[in-house]
């Protein structure tokens, strides 16, 4: 009998465990949801729309239908991703609260931002798209690209809504081509005004306290070695420029003097050089003459002393090096999202810029930073009017990305340039610590170093005075060769960042790093870009 | 025929005694077969090509496609190579350094010392990769490395170890030990512990030196323990720390021939595109090999010593 009753007990016990254990996982997964750092939306507006003042929602109209539907009116909880750095700006919430102030009456949507880490990105949407979290408005861009997310079925096709929307369309004329997958758009461009320029960002008081004549602008190897030498012999302390980790070497990513098709990391999908324009032959940029020319200079600025001799396994990325006042320049884009004001903050110096190439469009710059819409998103038309609001509005576009006036920034008076407010400086202002969010970047307010000059040359980077690509909307697809991408990927990771950083001398060991590359299928890869590309082309007359 | 019906029955009985003990396995049980099971089947994604709007089910299959890319570079060889060797190596040192270590620390005798020199050897253990990568750093660094600086001091020409792979088999295998030992000692340790000492007073009586008790009574008694923790070893035995072939070398292209493994290999191919059907297939591999590797040494061990055979 005693022992009926233990082992009845133990039964009980080990069914309440297991219970025990399901309600565990239950807890874990509402932990969650609670740790993606979402910003609670305020309990009065979420319930009751209409005492903020009913601009789309009227009582009466939506009277007949049911209660249930009353008590949500015609507001759509949206959910926006919003790409920060690891750390959440304290005053978020209140952006959001005034954002929601005016998107709830006038669109009927309430948004709800959603702070993903850039480390995070890559992997989060796939992840919440299949555990049925909600995610509306995504960014696209900077570690993934439309394409890509549109391959995996991530995003989903709004070429329908974009070219419903006059202000969307008119805000992307001539950029949103980049957007274009399969003949569908997946996303629209962050930035409108999306043209780069390659330059050398230098530090203006070493400049002035050691007397360098800087040029106006660098083209060749002579230019270089001008100014580098001038830097070598005036008895700074600072090494000239640092070339980082060699590994996607800022020269590289920046692509000037050719096309990247779309990988702009490794350009293992070969590139098209942009001396000819006529020019449509795709090429295996590690083979050309080009790239052999910058390996060798590079190589001349490391045996001379001009870099940093061990940025290459020290750690620290170019901007790291020039905010410890190592060097006395790097080179990086330069644009509207990237400049001389966003480097002064993050480096704390200030900056002057040498432009080292024309200022282009490529489908990889405007697609590093575009916003897209989740393919698990309920109403796309909501967001899609959202849209229209930051790609129209100027006040709204200055308060998603400047934040509150008199709180986060104050206008200079009669120009387009901010500050910050008496008291606040970059590192206490408690909004603006993100990586970008979509709008129509012509016609906003710059931050201070920036001045109005900035501002006026804005057109100079958009549509129309920038020289765009010819192949904007191309993408290759790698279904066929996705094998040989990935061994030719690490074949360049082998081979090109002790290339490009100049350790290695490139006359000996560019030969072995192209024959390796023709082991593993670059050819077969430059074969199906070109026919793919031929396709494309001939489809576009 | 009586003595058999007699045996069933007390084996039926003893089948009976265990049913509370099975019950209460039964919650570690189901957290087993619902957190290392149920997951079995994302392993058929290895086989899809994976789009995130239809699911699992709903992806298109892709037959062997996604393992392509894993035998189709030209690194294959030299991957492949690189982990087994490695982790051979690493199996054999860190077994003979465990043990040895145990036996140092069973025989420090103050107790305040013994765990000071234990937590001391296990510190290196908790430390992250990343954190290893720099301390490495700050000894074979290029302009401020500490072993940079003595050489200089003495006038010698510095040494690039960021960019001569020929020292990076004997860096990689110590740092691995150095972290690996202390951890790798405890379970000896536990063991030592438990042998009786009347076996020691038995063999001191026979007049048997400290090595001869090492040798003829430690030793032997330590053997199921080893080969337990060998199999464990070769179970993982195609895959390898990412920490310490990915942050120790610091990435560096010139070491790849000699520091590529199978995992960073898979890494750096899917940094690009972050394909999880191309990872998973590279996971499915793995499995693949470390199963048939500890079923077969496991098959060895119960040829030789059946009674230390794991399963």
């Amino acid at each position: 009998m005693k022992k009926k009753v233990t082992k009845g007990l133990a039964v009980l016990l080990a069914l309440g465990m297991s219970v025990g254990l399901f309600a565990g996982c239950g807890d874990a997964k509402d932990k969650d949801t609670d740790d993606n750092n979402t910003v609670q939306t305020g309990g009065d507006t979420a319930e009751n729309p209409d005492a903020s003042g009913g601009g789309s929602s009227d009582p009466d109209a939506s009277g007949g239908g049911s209660s249930d539907s009353d008590a949500s009116g015609d507001v759509y909880h949206m959910v926006m991703e919003i790409v920060n750095y690891g750390f959440d700006d304290p005053d978020i919430q209140m952006v959001q609260d005034k954002v929601n102030e005016r998107t709830i009456p006038e669109i009927g949507v309430e948004v709800e931002f959603l702070t993903v880490p850039i480390g995070e990105m890559g992997t989060k949407l796939g992840l919440m798209i299949s555990g049925g979290e909600q995610m509306d408005l995504v960014c696209t861009g900077l570690t993934t690209s439309p394409a890509r997310l549109a391959a995996e079925g991530s995003l989903m096709p709004i070429t329908e809504y974009v070219q419903n929307s006059e202000i969307l369309t008119k805000a992307t004329e001539g950029v949103i081509d980049a957007c274009m997958y399969n003949d569908e758009i997946y996303s629209v461009p962050g930035v409108t005004a999306a043209g780069i320029e390659a330059a050398f960002y230098y530090d203006k008081e070493l400049a002035e306290q050691y007397n360098i004549q800087v040029p106006e602008k660098i083209e060749t190897a002579e230019d270089w070695e001008a100014l580098f030498s001038q830097v070598k012999e005036s008895g700074m302390e600072q090494y000239a420029i640092s070339l980082g980790d060699g590994c996607k070497a800022e020269l590289v990513a920046t692509g000037y003097g050719f096309d990247c098709l779309g990988d702009k990391s490794f350009c293992a999908y070969g590139v098209i050089m942009r001396d000819d324009p006529n020019n449509t032959t795709v090429e295996d940029y590690y083979s050309s003459d080009l790239y052999m020319e910058k390996c060798k200079m590079h190589r001349e600025w490391f045996e001379k002393g001009y870099c940093v001799p061990d940025s290459i396994s020290n750690g620290y990325t170019t901007t790291d090096s020039l905010k410890q006042g190592m060097i006395f320049g790097i080179i990086n884009n330069h644009g509207t999202g990237m400049n001389e004001g966003t480097l002064n903050r993050s480096t704390g110096k200030t900056l002057g810029v040498i432009p080292i190439s024309d200022i282009v469009i490529q489908s990889a710059n405007v697609t590093a930073m575009s916003y897209g819409i989740s393919s698990s998103c309920k109403n796309p038309e909501k967001v899609i009017q959202f849209m229209e609001l930051l790609y129209s509005d100027k006040e709204f576009i200055n308060l998603m990305n400047f934040g509150i006036e008199g709180v986060h920034y104050v206008v200079n008076e009669g120009s387009n340039v901010i500050g910050y407010p008496e008291g606040v400086d970059p590192n206490s202002c408690g909004y603006g610590n993100f990586l970008g969010i979509p709008c129509d970047n012509m016609d906003i307010y710059v931050r201070e170093p920036l001045t109005d000059e900035f501002s006026d040359n804005i057109a100079k980077y958009a549509f129309g005075s920038a020289e765009a690509s010819k192949f904007l909307g191309y993408n290759f697809d790698t279904t066929n060769v996705s094998s040989e991408v990935s061994a030719v990927t690490t074949v360049i990771n082998k081979y090109a960042p002790a290339l490009e950083y100049g350790t290695v001398d490139p006359e000996e060991m560019i030969p072995k790093f192209i024959e390796e590359l023709k082991q593993n299928g670059m050819d077969k890869i430059i074969e199906e870009n070109q026919k793919q590309l031929d396709e494309w082309l001939a489809a576009q007359k | 025929m009586q003595a058999k019906s007699v045996g069933r029955k007390k084996h039926r009985l003893q089948q009976r005694k265990w049913i509370p003990i099975i019950l209460m396995g039964l919650p570690g049980l189901l957290y087993l077969i619902i957190n290392n099971y149920f997951p079995l089947y994302g392993l058929v994604i290895a086989f899809k090509n994976y789009n995130y709007s239809l699911g699992i089910g709903g992806s298109e299959w892709c037959g062997l496609k996604n393992f392509e890319y894993l035998f189709k570079t030209s690194d294959a060889w030299v991957i492949t190579r690189n982990t087994l060797a490695y982790n051979i190596v690493f199996i054999i040192l860190k077994i003979i350094l465990s043990i040895a270590i145990a036996i140092f620390l069973n025989e420090v005798r103050t107790k305040t010392a013994k765990k000071f020199y234990q937590t001391v050897i296990l510190l290196p253990y908790l430390m992250s990769m990343v954190v290893v990568s720099y301390l490495a750093y700050a000894f074979l660094g290029d302009r401020t490395g500490l072993i940079n600086s003595v050489l200089g001091f003495f006038g010698q020409q510095p040494i690039s170890f960021y960019m001569s792979k020929q020292y990076w088999p004997f860096i990689l295998t110590f740092v691995y030990l150095w972290r690996q030992v202390g951890y790798g000692s405890i379970l000896f340790l536990a063991t030592l512990v438990g042998i009786d000492d009347t076996y020691y007073e038995a063999a001191e009586l026979d007049g048997a030196s400290k090595w001869k008790q090492i040798r003829y009574v430690t030793l032997p008694l330590l053997k199921s323990t080893t080969i337990m923790v060998a199999t464990m070893s070769v179970g993982n035995i195609f895959r390898s720390d990412f920490g310490l072939f990915y942050q120790l070398t610091r990435n560096q292209g010139l070491l790849y021939s000699v520091t590529d493994t199978i995992d960073t290999y898979v890494f750096r191919a899917l940094l690009q595109d972050g394909n999880i059907g191309l990872s998973s297939a590279a996971a499915f591999y793995q499995s693949i090999v470390c199963f048939i590797t500890i079923v077969a040494f496991n098959m060895i061990i119960r040829k030789s010593s059946s009674e230390d055979a794991l399963f």
